[in-house]
């Protein structure tokens, strides 16, 4: 997976979910499900990352913490906090590990 | 819930809406003793510290605004609006996130009117104790803010208001997120009342653009039969209500049963749409009434000998071909057409209106429930192509043509699974649901069959053989006609001269307002060549529109007229109201320019049209003698 592919695919959703008032993001947020599992897949192996031990248990916590807000959110229809947590959670969290330029910010 | 937030915001709205804020306080106060009723509404903080709501259902804390960004998808939601018509009119449905309303105030054109509807209470107090909206509402912008459990009444009558014809392109509908998941009902039920209201105004403007000249030729020609009218709310008094009534339409159904009918006669209040009237007649059934309301039903499809002496409900706008031919009793009903109210106002009386619903049968069926009936059985009523045929045998055609139904749209049937109808059909059909559930939901008793034994399924109605419901239900003898030529008429005779006199005088205001409109060009010919000048003369630009101004107060003295001129030039009327609606320039002489284009059209069209009703109306009010 590429995570510029990812990023456009929040990107997407949340233009459509406010600019174009879609009310795609519940949808679209289960079909990102793989790419997310795939992310975790990353994150998850400790030889990815060269950063301190405690660097990367906050990365992996944040992960986590991003995914459960976004499974909560899927589970209770929650347009709210999905646009909230992938707009300007893990957009920016993907943000990360993109070289600047290569994004847009939403 | 009371703090200094909530008081400043009473204040403010105090100034914005005088009277208002003393309801608000007194639901808030009330409120806190029975909030338990409500959804539950709990005060967060997004991650920057800003007040932020959420609401409990089944266990789970949804965010009304997000606790990381609660202001951006706001501000890129109103963004995404620039550059919209100013005089668009925004539905935003919620206000438990309150940034959408200020970046919607902060940012849309200062012309362009906001709509908020909260469908719960608790979240609505909630906001005013939380966000400072003082700034919000000190301003001039047009914001009307309806609140499940505090203006209820008012919702259907104040969209009614905002939403016509001319509007319709502009209105913009946004449900904030989680609304519809949160407070589906009450949503729904709004939304609801703003589709239908849309659909309405669609109608209305189809009709009105179809019947325009027309109506207006009817309704002058009709005025004459005014002094020896009836209305329909003399019927409350005479009709008993232990008999049915019988509510006939020309449905493809009727074909099956209409030979039962005989039975009802003398037993029941038969009351016949119009294009029923020819069969009904051929099969020796003289309704007790019919009715009429198309002003381009053509005359062929009614006259019958044996139907000029039925009384007659019918719409002032009906043919009037058909009024001079008939001449028993004439039942009208309040149309809100200024100069045929002007006949009733000047003599005292109140002319009550029928929600006529579209169509001749939705008029009657409107009818009969007003003046009492407990019991309606519909015949003929398909609202559908039964047998892919629009109206019975030996109405339109001595036998209809079968219709290819292929690509129709289909509903649930009375008798068949699904039937095809069209879209006036389902329009209508809609119509008798929505009135029908109104009635049961207000408790009034009413029982309603439908006997037509094909079409389409109306909601709440029972479905049952014409037989059956004639057999259960029509047992007393009566005798309508005896009842109907009892009824005294409204006017004495003194009040029948002044109505003969008021009308005689119409031809002289068109004549006034012909003058006037000679005038009007004139001076949009002169605001024309000013504004075409090198140098803007302002004080000459300025003169000209007051005396503009003068001349259009002059015509608007003969307003029942003006308003019949207005009818008349519908198409015109509507076209320059939509320019004006998309036009604004900040320039004068751009703007002056556009002014004097519109305004020598509308005055062009406003000398022709005064012109030919004042020879219209002199002949039918001078030379002829008016009807006694």
């Amino acid at each position: 997976m590429e995570l510029q592919d990812l990023h456009k695919a929040i990107y997407i959703a949340c233009k459509q979910e406010i600019d174009m008032e879609r009310e795609v993001i519940v949808d679209e947020a289960k079909k990102m499900m793989p790419m997310f599992r795939e992310l975790l897949d990353i994150i998850s192996n400790r030889d990815n990352f060269d950063m301190t031990e405690e660097e990367y248990l906050e990365l992996h916590q944040y992960y986590m913490a991003l995914l459960q807000e976004i499974l909560d959110g899927i589970e209770h229809h929650d347009s709210v906090a999905l646009y909230d947590t992938l707009g300007y959670g893990m957009l920016e969290f993907v943000e990360m590990f993109l070289p600047e330029g290569e994004w847009e910010r939403l | 819930m009371s703090n200094k937030i909530f008081e400043k915001n009473m204040e403010a709205w105090e100034k914005k809406y005088p009277g208002a804020s003393a309801k608000i306080k007194e639901l808030e106060e009330d409120f806190t003793k029975s909030s338990e009723d409500e959804v539950e509404v709990f005060l967060s903080a997004s991650m920057d510290e800003t007040p932020i709501l959420q609401v409990k259902k089944e266990d789970y804390f949804y965010y009304l605004a997000g606790k990381r960004e609660p202001k951006r998808p706001a501000e890129a939601w109103a963004d995404s609006y620039k550059g919209i018509e100013p005089a668009t009119v925004m539905i935003m449905v919620g206000m438990g996130n309150p940034f959408y309303f200020k970046y919607a105030c902060e940012k849309f054109d200062k012309e362009t009117s906001l709509i908020i509807f909260e469908p719960s209470m608790e979240v609505f107090l909630s906001v005013l104790s939380t966000y400072d909206l003082t700034k919000e509402l000190d301003s001039k912008r047009t914001i009307v803010f309806l609140v499940k459990g505090l203006t209820d009444e008012v919702v259907e009558h104040t969209m009614s208001g905002l939403i016509d014809i001319n509007m319709l392109p502009l209105l913009r509908i946004y449900a904030l997120p989680n609304y519809k998941l949160l407070f589906k009902d009450n949503v729904k039920e709004f939304l609801d009342i703003v589709l239908r209201l849309c659909e309405d105004a669609r109608v209305g403007l189809n009709t009105n653009l179809r019947f325009a000249g027309v109506n207006a030729k009817n309704l002058l020609a009709n005025a004459r039969y005014i002094p020896d009218v009836i209305k329909t709310k003399q019927f409350i008094d005479y009709i008993p209500r232990d008999i049915p009534a019988i509510i006939v339409a020309a449905g493809p159904s009727l074909n099956k049963n209409i030979k039962e009918l005989k039975r009802a006669k003398g037993k029941s209040f038969i009351i016949a749409c119009d294009t029923a009237i020819k069969p009904l007649l051929k099969e020796g059934i003289v309704p007790d009434m019919f009715a009429l309301v198309d002003g381009k039903k053509p005359l062929d499809l009614i006259k019958i000998e044996g139907a000029e002496n039925i009384p007659l409900l019918a719409s002032v706008t009906a043919a009037s071909a058909f009024f001079d031919f008939h001449k028993g009793r004439k039942i009208i009903y309040n149309e809100y057409i200024p100069l045929i109210n002007r006949l009733f106002i000047e003599n005292g009386i109140i002319l009550e209106s029928v929600p006529c619903g579209g169509s001749v049968a939705t008029t009657a069926f409107a009818f009969a429930y007003m003046i009492g009936m407990k019991t309606i059985i519909l015949v003929g009523q398909d609202l559908a192509l039964t047998g892919n045929k629009s109206h019975a045998d030996g109405t339109f055609k001595e036998k209809m043509e079968e219709i290819d139904t292929t690509d129709y749209m289909m509903v649930p049937g009375n008798c068949e699974e699904e039937v095809p109808t069209r879209p006036d059909f389902h329009l209508y059909l809609k119509w008798y649901n929505y009135y029908i559930q109104g009635v049961k939901d207000s408790g009034v008793e009413l029982r309603v069959i439908n006997a037509t034994e094909g079409g389409a399924k109306i909601d709440n109605t029972e479905i049952m053989t014409l037989k059956e419901a004639i057999d259960e239900t029509c047992h007393k003898e009566v005798n309508i006609e005896e009842i109907i030529d009892s009824m005294p008429g409204i006017f004495d005779e003194e009040q029948k001269e002044r109505i003969r006199n008021n009308l005689r005088n119409i031809p002289a205001e068109f004549e006034e307002i012909h003058e006037v409109a000679e005038k009007l060009q004139e001076e949009y010919k002169k605001l024309d060549t000013i504004c075409k000048k090198k140098k803007f003369n302002q004080s000459g630009y300025l003169k000209c529109l007051k005396r503009i101004k003068q001349q259009t107060k002059n015509a608007d003295k003969h307003v029942e007229c003006m308003n019949v001129i207005s009818e008349s030039l519908k198409v015109a009327d509507f076209i320059l109201k939509s320019e004006e609606n998309l036009k604004m320039n900040d320039d004068p002489k751009e703007e002056g320019l556009s002014i004097a284009r519109q305004g020598i059209i509308y005055s062009d069209l406003l000398a022709q049209c005064s012109k030919l009703l004042y020879d219209y109306t002199k002949e039918l009010y001078e030379d002829k003698e008016i009807e006694k």
